[in-house]
């Protein structure tokens, strides 16, 4: 499957869940947030989503910041 | 001396639901790496740090910074929207940020000019609305600015976040007629956000009648952050214990502390 991730292309060889997704890009559940064609997932949500193919994926994490 | 005079009186700091005994918000930027950045959030106890939001990188390049900041027993972390330049990204970036943080508490922050990095009133209210329906605890970063303080008020803000001077220029308080103002009229906390270089300006601030101040780059590039942190925590309590304590007033005149009779050269 392809994806667009964080602006980039990107070709996912799981089985198109999201927690498949973010296992491949070695992200942890619990240090992401995650936004799909512009809708916010609910974090409960996250093992209960599948992806499509051409889906555009925000994955965002903490920063440091004031 | 009398030593039961209790000079713990200052009530905590309530923010929506919350309370907080530190009047010292923390930002996590600009740190040389993550234990200084740790040992200086210990050292300044405060209560509440900021983070920001920003993309996950797969290469490992994040910040490390979830675990060292989630496991410090009783802070908060209140996510910002910096990066966002109108209402609807700002008020994207809050959604996601309470999702990741899991944090109602959001530092509202819309400053599209990168080289003043001045808020942008007109977005930042349209936000500041909006959020505050969708029950986010709001600190809106904003102008020193009395009118756009009561309308963020009116919108349902907790706080209002106003500037001393421009975001990591140390140039101190620097609107301090302004916040004084804000400070008059306001029935929600004043916090001031940015500007401010020396502990000494943090506690005039609270001298003033700020209820708090967010310090970063003057702790963060200090020479030895967390002894700055430390001296900022002294400072923010000798503040806002001053002003308990009640200040003198203010005289043109020399007002004499000791008796102005019987010198030695009067006449007998």
């Amino acid at each position: 499957m392809k994806f667009t991730l964080n602006g980039k292309t990107h070709i996912h060889s799981g089985n198109g869940t999201l927690s498949a997704l973010l296992k491949e890009i070695s992200a942890e559940n619990h240090q992401v947030a995650v936004m799909i064609n512009d809708n916010i997932i609910k974090r409960n949500d996250i093992p209960d989503i599948s992806l499509k193919d051409g889906d555009t994926i925000e994955v965002i994490t903490y920063a440091t910041g004031g | 001396m009398n030593n039961n005079v209790n000079i713990n009186i200052a009530k905590p700091l309530r923010l929506g639901n919350l309370e907080f005994k530190s009047r010292l918000l923390l930002g996590t930027g600009k740190f040389a790496n993550t234990e200084l950045m740790i040992e200086a959030i210990k050292a300044s106890k405060t209560e509440i740090v900021t983070i920001a939001l920003r993309r996950f990188n797969s290469n490992g390049r994040n910040d490390d910074l979830y675990g060292p900041v989630s496991q410090l027993p009783g802070v908060s972390i209140m996510p910002n929207t910096s990066g966002a330049r109108n209402a609807e990204e700002a008020i994207r970036t809050a959604q996601l940020g309470r999702e990741l943080t899991g944090s109602s508490l959001v530092k509202l922050e819309i400053h599209p000019n990168p080289d003043h990095l001045m808020p942008d009133p007109i977005e930042t209210y349209k936000a500041a609305c909006e959020l505050a329906k969708d029950d986010f605890i709001v600190l809106p970063y904003m102008p020193a600015d009395p009118v756009l303080a009561k309308r963020l008020e009116d919108a349902g803000c907790a706080a209002v976040m106003p500037l001393g001077a421009a975001i990591g220029s140390g140039n101190g308080l620097q609107t301090s007629n302004m916040v004084k103002l804000i400070i008059r009229d306001s029935n929600i906390p004043v916090i001031i956000d940015a500007g401010i270089r020396a502990p000494s300006e943090a506690a005039a601030a609270m001298e003033m009648g700020c209820d708090a101040v967010l310090i970063n780059s003057a702790i963060a590039v200090a020479d030895n952050p967390p002894l700055m942190a430390d001296a900022f925590a002294a400072a923010v309590a000798a503040g806002i214990t001053a002003r308990t304590a009640g200040l003198m007033p203010v005289s043109n005149t020399a007002i004499a502390t000791s008796p102005l009779t019987g010198f030695l050269a009067d006449e007998k």
